[in-house]
This record gives structure tokens, sequence and C-alpha cells, in this order.
């Protein structure tokens, strides 16, 4: 008898949708109105909609169960962004599972992607969402939600998986778009890039990648989020400095660098930059911009950098 | 961004439309019958405008304009109705607004509302009719609503079998939980509730002109069923359902007391129980009183149709809430109009039995009146016809024979077909064209036996009907609406008492009328005034087909009354003797709602196994287990597999021929080009299985011969050395 024993993270809950409360209060008014008008056929419709809706329950609620996440990617995003997230649901039960859509506690989601599709039995498929990115830092989620409304709409099913999802996201990209020695950049030799910019090669997509460049067509031929590499003129000598943009607040200052680094990285030129407590680069490509932007995300809060010097 | 959510709109291709627009098509139209012409006709504009718009791709129009046609017909609806509420008029305008919605609709929203307003406008369907049709059509409109709520939380809309089996899987699941439900969730009794009655714009007729019967013949609908539970057989034709007494003459036409008059008049339904009319004096009960179950279709109005003298009437269901009562004239009324399906039983004692009624002299004045504007031609034949010193206070018979003898020696005929010799007036009936039909004949009679002293009243209803010989039920047709009089016999002992009688013209005019009921008007002229006799010689010859058509169509009949029995039945008393029935025996005094929650906690519990069965982890293909055993019959022998181990590595270990070679094939198949064929593949498949499982029991055969010692190899001593 094992397949009767549950695991305490199986557990499901579950609560009626707005349309189930509409169709619950429908389901009485039939009721009522059989019982006013003694008419036993109108008594077999709301009977009707009050075993639908008993069963649908159980429907929706065993949607969920033998479902868990085996996979989710490391959250890269710039606050206040759209921050895609994706993970993989692996279905290890004998029913198809469908309309499975899940969501991150504590992160504003804006959509969700592929969620009425079917993931069958003994298999697993990946889900898409996008979330509204938070505030920079290292962030931990560790409750992260699958839920349903199958197959009627009536219910909303949700359990918590015991995963967590760990992100990183970076300072917001705003500031000033020009780089000028007093507001802490060095141009050195510059030379804009020249010509039409020729496609190079395709790599995986990576979080913060300018969505235009995203292969939307690759994408929906199901070979999975490509970006699109362009052959760019390369560039010369740039120095950011963190310590010359005084006179801004703490956050201010690592949006404007990560701001210059987009700039730079979008032109395709080198940089070195000055961080409060390290150098880095020179150096160029996404790789780099994303070791930089990782280290403005891991700084300290300038509360916290005070309290430590206390 | 460019990374876009599916929207509710890339969802709503045609095919979903489609469905969409099926599931309020067949709601729209199952209101036909009981909605104005005109919302009828904006609905189907309605439809056939989002038909075109999805087919040929005509433009929508804006919404402004759909809002304010909606206002618009909102407000018609309550200027027709004189209300907005109630159910009467709340259909219309469901129906039309719902229709006017799809113009509008292309979000998962709207779509939701057209499922909430299809549940409706099925209820409104369901208020008009309890027949076995609209069961069916239930069942099939539940169906398709519940595959629409289906189809909008689905990523792929194709309608296919397969795609189906999940609604199917849940249809299956519900259909005993509502069975169950319908059987035990307790009835109560909500009747206050209702808002409105029906307006009577048809239906039976409760006055008489001529021609309101001809119109009823062209019609084979069924108006009731009866159901005979004791008394004496009678046959069909002297069987007279009496619907409305008729007391106001005018020329041809007959009109029945205003209902305030009537109600004034009424005495109450308390006085029909058996206390009122103790039927323990009465000799030999089952020979005079017969017993009846009446079951009648829809037919708006608060005419109740029972067998003259009835003693006893119980409302079954429904009807219990109208509190039907009974009147002067020994008619049963209900104070409200009904437009549904309804059943009581009914007791009517033989008309020459039972107590003796009173005259009094209000309805001595009504019964006797005659209209002043009389022709000569009229108050000639009175004068001829009269008996001298014959009134109220001696027996009608004689001027009964005199006036029947007067009717045959006058060439008088039975004819519906009044085209060519119409009888619009009295006299003009009794004097030039001599024709008619039952209305004609009661209403000419009663007025002469008026003015020749006799105290008559005119009854409309109905006589006779055709006997089923599946359901051993009469079946009263529209076509067997007929017309007679009833006479006042005083007695001799005391001319204030007597009895009314029935006296019906017509058996003397046409007898075979009777005899035949509605099937009499199949009959051609000459045949109509054939004698009662001749009945058997010119019976209507059938063919076989016909035949086997009228068997199928009294087994319909049969079907059709049964179920609408057992819903009207099934009420709150019905619900509790069934109860009572099933678990009497063991001693339980049952309550609805204790069942209904024992068995919705039952319910829960079975399906929560039943899902949980569904949600076990799936089974390991056979290979892998055949392989965990070959696996585990190895380690036995000290060859353990560590993870990173693969079959390869293992053969290399082992040094038995056997084994390797197993595993030769195994690895051949597990990691060699998949077969294309699917056969081939299961055959592969099978194969490998009992290749490795032959593995195994040689291995283990071995195993027996020369045991190994265990610690020969420990777990993972291999990695070490």
């Amino acid at each position: 008898m094992s397949w009767l024993k549950l695991k305490p993270s199986d557990r499901v809950y579950i609560i009626p949708t707005k349309f189930g409360l509409a169709y619950a209060a429908g389901t009485v008014f039939m009721i009522l109105i059989g019982a006013a008008y003694q008419n036993n056929l109108v008594n077999l419709l709301g009977f009707f909609m009050l075993a639908l809706m008993f069963t649908s329950m159980f429907v929706t609620n065993y949607n969920l169960k033998g479902l868990e996440i085996s996979r989710i990617e490391n959250i890269h995003g710039f606050a206040g962004e759209t921050l895609p997230i994706s993970l993989v649901v692996k279905n290890n039960s004998r029913k198809s599972k469908v309309n499975i859509e899940f969501d991150i506690r504590g992160l504003k989601k804006s959509a969700q992607y592929d969620a009425r599709s079917e993931i069958a039995p003994a298999s697993d498929s990946r889900l898409l969402a996008t979330f509204t990115a938070p505030d920079r830092g290292r962030h931990v989620f560790s409750r992260i939600v699958l839920s349903t409304t199958a197959p009627f709409g009536l219910f909303y099913a949700w359990m918590v998986c015991p995963n967590k999802a760990e992100a990183l996201i970076y300072p917001r990209r705003v500031g000033d778009r020009n780089w000028t020695e007093s507001h802490g950049a060095h141009v050195g030799e510059h030379k804009r890039a020249a010509g039409a910019e020729d496609f190079k090669e395709h790599r995986s997509y990576y979080p913060g990648d300018n969505l235009r460049r995203v292969d939307w067509r690759a994408y929906s031929r199901g070979r999975g989020l490509l970006t699109k590499e362009f052959d760019e003129a390369s560039q010369t000598g740039l120095h950011f400095d963190y310590h010359r943009l005084q006179g801004i607040p703490f956050e201010t200052r690592l949006e404007q660098l990560s701001k210059w680094v987009d700039l730079a990285l979008q032109k395709g030129q080198p940089f070195t930059i000055s961080l409060p407590d390290r150098r880095m680069g020179p150096d160029t490509g996404l790789v780099f911009a994303h070791r930089v932007w990782s280290e403005l995300a891991a700084l300290p809060s300038e509360s916290q950098t005070q309290s430590e010097k206390r | 961004m460019a990374l876009q959510a599916r929207s509710d709109m890339e969802l709503w291709d045609r095919p979903f439309q489609t469905l969409l627009l099926a599931v309020l098509g067949v709601n729209v139209l199952s209101h036909v019958m009981h909605v104005p012409w005109w919302i009828l006709l904006l609905s189907v504009i309605s439809l056939g405008w989002k038909i075109g718009h999805l087919y040929k791709g005509w433009p929508l129009p804006a919404k402004r304009w759909i809002y304010l046609t909606g206002v618009l017909v909102g407000g018609a609806v309550i200027w027709e109705y004189k209300t907005a509420f109630g159910h009467e008029a709340a259909t219309p305008t469901l129906v039309f607004l719902t229709s006017l919605k799809l113009l509008e609709t292309n979000r998962d929203r709207d779509a939701r509302f057209v499922i909430v307003t299809s549940y409706f406008l099925l209820m409104a369907h369901l208020l008009h009719s309890q027949s076995l049709l609209s069961t069916f059509f239930m069942a099939f409109d539940v169906a398709i609503i519940t595959i629409l709520m289906y189809q909008l939380h689905r990523a792929d809309r194709r309608l296919s079998g397969a795609a189906l089996r999940p609604v199917v899987h849940v249809l299956v699941l519900t259909i005993p939980v509502w069975l169950l439900l319908f059987v035990v969730f307790p009835r109560f009794n909500l009747t206050m509730l209702r808002t409105s009655q029906p307006q009577a714009t048809v239906g039976f007729s409760e006055d008489m002109k001529p021609g309101s019967v001809n119109q009823l013949a062209q019609s084979n609908e069924p108006a009731f069923r009866v159901k005979f539970q004791t008394g004496p057989a009678r046959s069909p034709e002297l069987l007279y359902w009496r619907g409305a007494t008729l007391y106001h003459p005018d020329g041809l036409s007959w009109k029945p007391l205003d209902e305030s008059e009537v109600r004034r008049r009424g005495v109450g339904l308390e006085n029909l129980m058996l206390a009122k009319t103790d039927l323990s004096d009465v000799e030999d009960v089952e020979k005079k009183v017969l017993t009846y179950q009446v079951i009648a279709e829809p037919n708006i109005g608060r005419t109740i149709f029972t067998l003259p003298r009835v003693v006893k009437f119980d409302p079954i269901g429904s009807l219990t809430y109208n509190r039907p009562y009974l009147t002067r004239d020994n008619q049963v009324r209900l104070r409200n109009n009904r437009a549904d399906h309804i059943s009581y039983l009914a007791s009517s004692i033989a008309e020459s039995e039972g107590e003796l009624e009173i005259l009094d002299p209000e309805t001595l004045r009504l019964t006797l009146d005659v209209p002043k504007d009389l022709s000569q031609k009229t108050r000639a034949l009175i004068e001829q016809l009269a008996i001298p010193g014959v009134d109220f206070h001696s027996s009608p018979q004689a001027s009964i024979r005199k006036l029947d003898e007067w009717f045959q020696r006058s060439d008088f005929r039975y004819s519906l077909d009044l085209t060519n010799t119409p009888s619009r007036t009295l006299d003009e009936f009794l004097f030039t064209s001599r024709r008619g039909f039952c209305e004609h004949f009661a209403g000419a009679s009663a007025l002469l036996l008026r003015a020749m002293g006799h105290p008559t009243r005119v009854v409309v209803g109905y006589q006779g009907g055709r006997w089923n010989d599946i359901s051993k039920a009469l079946v009263v047709q529209s076509r067997d609406a007929h017309a007679w009089v009833e006479v006042w016999y005083p007695s001799h002992a005391n001319p204030r008492e007597g009895r009314w009688l029935t006296y019906d013209p017509t058996a003397m005019i046409a007898p075979l009328r009777l005899r035949m009921g509605g099937d009499f008007f199949d009959l051609d002229e000459e045949q109509q005034m054939a004698g009662s006799d001749e009945f058997d010689s010119i019976r209507i010859r059938r063919s076989l087909v016909y035949r086997m058509l009228l068997r199928a169509e009294l087994a319909w009949d049969y079907a059709q009354m049964s179920w609408t029995q057992f819903l009207i039945g099934y009420d709150k008393s019905g619900q509790q003797n069934l109860l009572s029935s099933l678990l009497g025996g063991l001693g339980i005094k049952p309550s609805p709602w204790m069942i209904t929650i024992l068995i919705g906690v039952l319910l829960a519990i079975g399906l929560r196994l039943v899902f949980i069965w569904n949600s076990r982890a799936p089974k390991a293909d056979r290979l892998r287990q055949e392989w965990l055993l070959f696996e585990k019959e190895l380690a036995r022998l000290g060859y353990y597999r560590s993870p990173m181990d693969g079959p390869l590595t293992l053969k290399n270990r082992v040094p038995l021929e056997d084994v390797g070679l197993a595993l030769d094939r195994y690895m051949s198949y597990v990691y060699g080009k998949p077969l294309q064929d699917a056969a081939e593949n299961k055959r592969e498949l099978r194969k490998q299985v009992r290749s490795l499982s032959q593995a195994r029991k040689a291995l283990r055969a071995n195993a027996k011969k020369n045991p190994r010692p265990k610690s020969a190899l420990a777990p993972h001593d291999h990695l070490a050395s």
C-alpha cells in the first residue's frame, strides 16, 4: 500500500477561483429556484453543478500530485526590469498534468508562458514566467509554488515546493548615457562602430541580453532562447571609476556604473572598472560584463558598510 | 517586451468560437416557444452576425451600438411584461442580452459569462417543462457546457476524441455523485420566493365559442394522462373530464363566472378531505368511487380536470403549494396560474351516488337565465317544446326526450367543417344550417332547456381519451376537447335538493364521437353519422407500419408519463418514502440531511482513494525491473555495481561467460540504434527481458552449486583495488 503514503511536501492547498465562486453562487441559486418552483429538473441541474464542483475539486487538487521541480536555473537580472525565470517540472505520476503554473512568493509575476500545455506521465517540461525583478543584491526565494486551475477553472490549487531559487540582481541600468571624465569615466581612443552590424553566430540567452537580439524565430521552432551575436568593430580604452563618482548616493553610483558597462558592452568597447574594493579589466564581451555586474550586485549596501565600519 | 504570453485572443480560434456559438445557439433556440417573436428575431440576427463574422469576416458593430441596443431591448421587455422582475420577464432579456454579448466577446472572461448564462437559460427552459425530451436536452446541454468550460483551460483547443478523454473522465466520476445527490439531497419548500405567476396567454380556454373545439381537434398533443388506481372500470367514452362550468350565455358563446365570483363561491380544499365527504357511509365504495392520478402537461391557467362529483383531492409535489380549492360547482381550481407539469390524485363518486346537493337561490337564478334578445323564431320553438306545468321542481327527463326527438326529426348533423355552412348565430344553427359540433349542440341545448324551465349549465373539458395498453393509462389529447351540459334533477322528496347530471346532446347526434374520442375526426362525414352499433364495421383500416408506429408512440408515451410522474412525485414526501423503504429495514429513521452529509463524506474518501491511486509513481519498465533483479543477483555473488559503472565495466569484472553474453545483448539493445518499427521493438524488448532473466537464473543455479564466501568482495572494494 505504498501508494497511500503521502510525503509532507505533497500537501496541496485549494481555494475556489472568482469564477468558481460565481459558479457556486449559480449552483445555490439553481437549488433555491428548484425549491421555489418545486421543479425536480431544475434540482437535477443544480445537483449536477454541485457534483461537478465536488469532483473537479479533486481533479484540480490531484493535478498537482506527483509533480516536483527538478531544476531551477540561477536567476540574474537587472533591478526593476522584467526577470524571466524558467524551471523544469517533472511529473512522477501516471496521469498527464495540464495547466501548471508556477509562482515565486516575494516576486511580482507579470506573465506565464506555455502553462496550458500538457506534461505527460513520467516526463518533464520547462515552464517559463516573467517577474518584476526586486532590488539589487543577492536573494534567496524559498517559497516556490506550483499551481493549477485545471480542468474547469473553478478551483485554484497550489503546493509549496521544497526547492530554493537563488537570484543575483544587478543594479538598475539607469543614469547618464555619456561618459565624461568629470563623472568618473576616462575616455581613451574612441572609435565609433562603423558600418552595419553583421550576424556572426548564435549563443544561448543570458539574462540581461538585449531582448531585441533574441532570435524569436528560433525560439518558436523549439530551439530555446538564443541570442544573436554580431560582428562589431573592436573598440579601445575606457575606464569607469567608482571613486570619481562623488556627490551622488551610493546606489545611484552603482546604477551609473551598471549603465556604462551596458553601454560599453553594446558598443563592444573594452573597458576597465574601479570598484570600491577592486579593479577589473581591461576586457570586453558579455562574460566580463556579467562578472562586473555580479560584483556590483554582491556589494554590501551602504548601511551595511557603515555598520561594519563602526 | 517582445516575449508575449499566449493571449486569450490567440486561443480564441474558430473551432473554439464555434463551440461557444453552438452552446449559446442551442440555449437561445430552446426558448423559441417562450419568448416574444421579436426577441427571437433579434437574437437570431445577432447570432447570424457572429457566424458571418467568424466565417465571412463581417465587421462587428461598435460597442456603443451594442450597449444602446441592449438598453433599448431591455426597456421594450419591461414595457411588454410591465415588470423587470420574475423569470417571465427575465428569460427574454437574458436570451437577447447573451446573444448580443456574443458580438463583443473575445476574452476568456466573456466565455465564462456565456457559460454561467447558458446554465440560467437552461434553467428557464426547465421551468417550463419537465418532460423526458427536456431531460435529454438538459443532459446534452450540460455536456456541451462542460466541454466548453474544459476547452477554455487548454492551450490546444482543437476538439478530438482523445482531447476530450479527461473531460469524459471527470463526467464519469461526476454522474454517480450527481444521481446520489438527487436522491438524498434534502428537499425543502421555498415557494414563497416565487416572484410572479405566468401570464395566461395560451392554454385551455375557459369560455366557449363556436370553433374553439375545432382548433383543439387539430392537435394530437396530449393534455393529460390518467392512471386509474381503484374503483369500477369505466369505458373511456363515459369519462367526462370537467374543466370549467359556464353560466352566462351570449348567443352560441358561453362564459364562466368572474374569477372573483368563483372565489367567493369557493369552499376551500380542506372540504375535500375525507372528513367532509365521509366515504365510509357509502356502500360498496370500490364500486362507486373511482380514484385516479392525473399527470397534466404544461398548460397555462388555473383549470384542473376531474371527473364529476369529486369527493377527494390530493395535490402532488409542486401543486400542493398552489393551494387548490373546490368551487360550489364541484370544480377544483388553482389560486395561481401554472405553467409546468402537475400531478394530482382525485376520487370521484358515481354521479347518481353520494349526498344530495342543495340548489341555492343564487344558483337557481343563474342557471335559469335566458337572454332577453331571443328571436321570434326561437321563442316559437321554445313554446313548441315546453311541456306545460314543468319547472325546476320536476324532473327534466321528459323535456330532454322531447329535445332529442326534435334534434333527430330536424336532421341535425355533427360537422367540424363549417366553411360551407357556417353557424355563427343561434338562429342560423337552429333553423338554417343545422350543422355544428359539440359546442353548438351543448350551447343550444342548454339554452332551450333553461327556457323550458330546467336549471342548466354548460361544461367544457375533455371527453374520453385513448387507452395506452403499455402504460395502462388513459391519454387525453387536445383533440378530445368537448362541451356538454349539466341539468338539475330535483329529488322527489325535497325539490330544493337534487343532483346535477350530465346530459350530452352530441351523444345523440353523433354517437361515434363519444365512442371513438379524437379518432372520430379521422372519419368522413357519412361515417361520422353512423350509429354506435356500427362501430366495429367502420373501424378505420390501418396498415402494419401504422400499427407499429402506433405501438412505438405508446411506448414513448409511457416513458414520458413515467418520467414526469417520477419527477413530480419525488418531492419531500416522495424522498422520505423512498429512504424509509430503503433504510427502514435497518431500523434507522433516515434524515436526508444526515444521509447527505454521510454520503458526502464517503464520496470524498472514495474519490480521494481513486485519485491517490491514479497519481502513484509510474511503473518502471519491464527491462529496467529485470535489470535491477539481475544486478541484485550479481551483488549476491559479490559483484557490486557502483552508480558510476556501466554494463561494460561490469562485464569486464565478472568472469562468467553467460553473464558476458547477456550483458553484450543488453548493451547492444539499450545503446544501439533504436528500432523504427514499434511491433519489432516490442518483440525485441520481450526478448531482452527473457535473456536477462535467463542469465539471472543461470547465475542463481551456479551460485547454489559453488557457493562463494560473501566476504570475498565487499561493496566498492574494487574501487580501492
